[in-house]
């Protein structure tokens, strides 16, 4: 299992090439134990939370957003932005639903329409936190090295959170890995 | 700040549009101005779940041909977003999408190169149908819009139900404030699909008469088809290059909270004011309304505005939906022009298909064209399922 996150810098160049934002927590969370520990990330106790294992996607990506946000200064934490390379699930979650659209066994249900947006990961964890701050769901099509740096230009902090499916058994159902990480602008 | 450029200012500099009035900004503001509405049956669109309700269709002779004559068909979705995109770059003064540009797409899910039928639906003999229709649900294709020599690794997509566009925008503009691009390019599209009308189906979002949003006899959703492009750029940049850099984004605000649904008042005024306060303006002079038609969705979006609306004068509300539909992932574009449209040129458009408003205190609800020649700041509403909640506020200088 890659994880961007071990592959990342620590920091981020600004336009000026002086380090702009500096990563200050990594938080892991998964649905797969092994995949887990296959993941782990290598840091001071204070910048790599323990990996965590939880029992669906959402539930992870929450707790991972939770323990990201929570090493930001708190005048920040609410309205620091969330980015999301969140395109992998976009795709999955768009094919579990043509499946079902096809499936002539089972009737298309409400649920099944909410469930393609991939902001159903991390609202619950928006909407308890009280989050103010932007949101976006994105998949950069090659490389994803610039995030943080727009994360972080147009104010103090961001999270980036870095979701990674497991293919399963069952195509309706997927694991995930998820790595959240909070960035601080080196100045503001 | 207000009503005084800055360099630093993120400015719409490009527009395009194709939509059921045809291909172009100028059909489709043409026919807001006269309160038309292009919602039909379509007698051969063959969606499972369709009903015969009226749907607004891109006139046939305004989809887009192969890009190189001979070429593969263009999917239609991306087909219309090259459109789209072609008209915002000359209304830019570009002649082609920068090397050096940030590219936005929009919609439910990125383009996939090969789309697998037989997996995703378990059903290989309808392989070929299904590819088409996949084509029309994923994308638009990042190539098939912006063309061969596009630099991929300045391509993100973003998902984010109905508001995806705006959000789109709003991304485009932290990007260019961050500097990381001079230009960013955003695109959307939809086309009618079976699994999009399906989505807005199951829920029960779709009415069985065109679309009548903010009237009291409303009862849901039109689905249309169609394409929005923007150019964004930052004041500084427009104007090396000679472009007009009075159309400011000045503010925005983009978040995902609350319910699944998108209708929840407290969540739309928070978004609202959040919106206003990032462009430090204190008041909105028009609205243009996410408004798709729902009953529900309708009534909590107009407490929201009866909330934000401030000034001495009531708020101007309108909505375009009940003219050429609900463009989903895309409809933030259209939504962004006719607010564009309203402050270059002093008028708000009516509502197309809105008869008898709903009551209305601090807000109106035109049903003709109104004038408001003093209009400097509008707001633009776009929402969606999953708590996908966006503002875009403008100004025009």
């Amino acid at each position: 299992m890659r994880t961007s996150a071990g592959e990342r810098p620590d920091t981020v160049p600004d336009r000026a090439g002086r380090p702009g934002s500096v990563r200050c927590r990594v938080a892991l969370a998964a649905t797969d134990e092994a995949r887990l520990a296959d993941a782990a990330v290598t840091g001071p106790p204070d910048r790599v939370t323990a990996p965590s294992a939880h029992r669906t996607p959402a539930e992870a990506v929450t707790w991972a957003l939770g323990s990201a946000f929570e090493s930001l200064p708190e005048p920040v934490r609410r309205t620091a932005p969330l980015y999301v390379l969140s395109g992998d699930y976009s795709t999955w979650a768009a094919r579990r639903f043509v499946r079902r659209c096809h499936d002539t066994g089972r009737r298309l249900r409400p649920s099944d329409s909410i469930g393609l947006e991939a902001s159903e990961l991390v609202r619950p964890y928006t909407t308890a936190a009280g989050h103010r701050g932007a949101c976006y769901l994105l998949a950069p099509l090659a490389g994803d090295l610039f995030v943080p740096g727009v994360a972080t230009a147009g104010g103090s902090a961001a999270v980036v959170l870095d979701l990674s499916l497991f293919p399963g058994g069952d195509p309706d159902t997927t694991g995930c890995l998820a790595v959240a990480t909070a960035w601080r602008a080196t100045r503001t | 700040m207000e009503g005084h450029p800055h360099v630093s200012d993120i400015v719409i500099t490009g527009l395009g549009l194709v939509t059921p009035f045809g291909r172009g900004v100028r059909p489709y503001w043409n026919g807001l101005l006269e309160g038309r509405s292009v919602l039909a049956p379509a007698p051969d669109f063959g969606a499972p779940s369709y009903r015969g309700e009226p749907v607004g269709r891109v006139p046939r002779a305004d989809e887009a041909s192969p890009r190189t004559p001979g070429a593969a068909r263009t999917p239609r979705k991306s087909g219309y977003a090259r459109v789209a995109t072609a008209e915002a770059l000359r209304a830019a003064g570009l002649s082609a999408v920068p090397r050096d540009a940030l590219v936005v797409l929009a919609g439910q899910a990125p383009a996939c190169p090969a789309h697998q039928p037989s997996d995703a639906t378990g059903e290989a003999s309808q392989a070929g149908a299904v590819t088409a229709d996949l084509d029309e649900f994923f994308g638009p294709g990042p190539v098939e819009t912006m063309g061969p020599d596009l630099a991929r690794d300045r391509v993100v997509h973003l998902s984010h139900a109905c508001a995806t566009a705006a959000f789109a925008v709003d991304f485009a503009r932290a990007a260019l404030r961050a500097g990381l691009a001079p230009v960013a390019v955003v695109a959307g599209s939809s086309v009618l699909n079976r699994y999009e009308y399906a989505s807005m189906s199951v829920v029960r979002a779709v009415s069985p008469a065109a679309a009548r949003p903010f009237d009291v006899g409303r009862a849901g959703v039109s689905i249309g088809e169609g394409a929005g492009a923007v150019v964004l750029e930052t004041a500084r940049h427009a104007r090396a290059r000679g472009r007009a850099a009075d159309l400011v984004v000045a503010g925005a605000a983009c978040g995902v909270a609350g319910g699944k649904a998108a209708s929840d008042t407290g969540l739309i005024t928070a978004c609202m004011r959040d919106a206003l306060d990032d462009a430090a303006v204190d008041r909105v002079d028009l609205v243009h309304a996410h408004a798709t038609g729902t009953v529900q969705g309708d009534a909590a979006e107009l407490a929201a505005l009866e909330a934000v609306a401030g000034g001495r004068d009531p708020l101007p509300v309108s909505s375009h939906k009940g003219a050429i539909g609900h463009l989903l992932h895309a409809s933030g574009v259209p939504a962004l022009a006719a607010a564009a449209l309203s402050l270059r040129t002093g008028i708000v458009p009516p509502t197309p298909g809105l008869g008898t408003p709903e009551h209305t205190d601090r807000v109106l609800l035109p049903t003709a064209p109104l004038s408001v020649p003093t209009a400097r700041v509008a707001a633009v509403n776009s929402f969606g399922f999953g708590g996908n909640n966006a503002t875009l506020v403008l100004r025009h200088n």
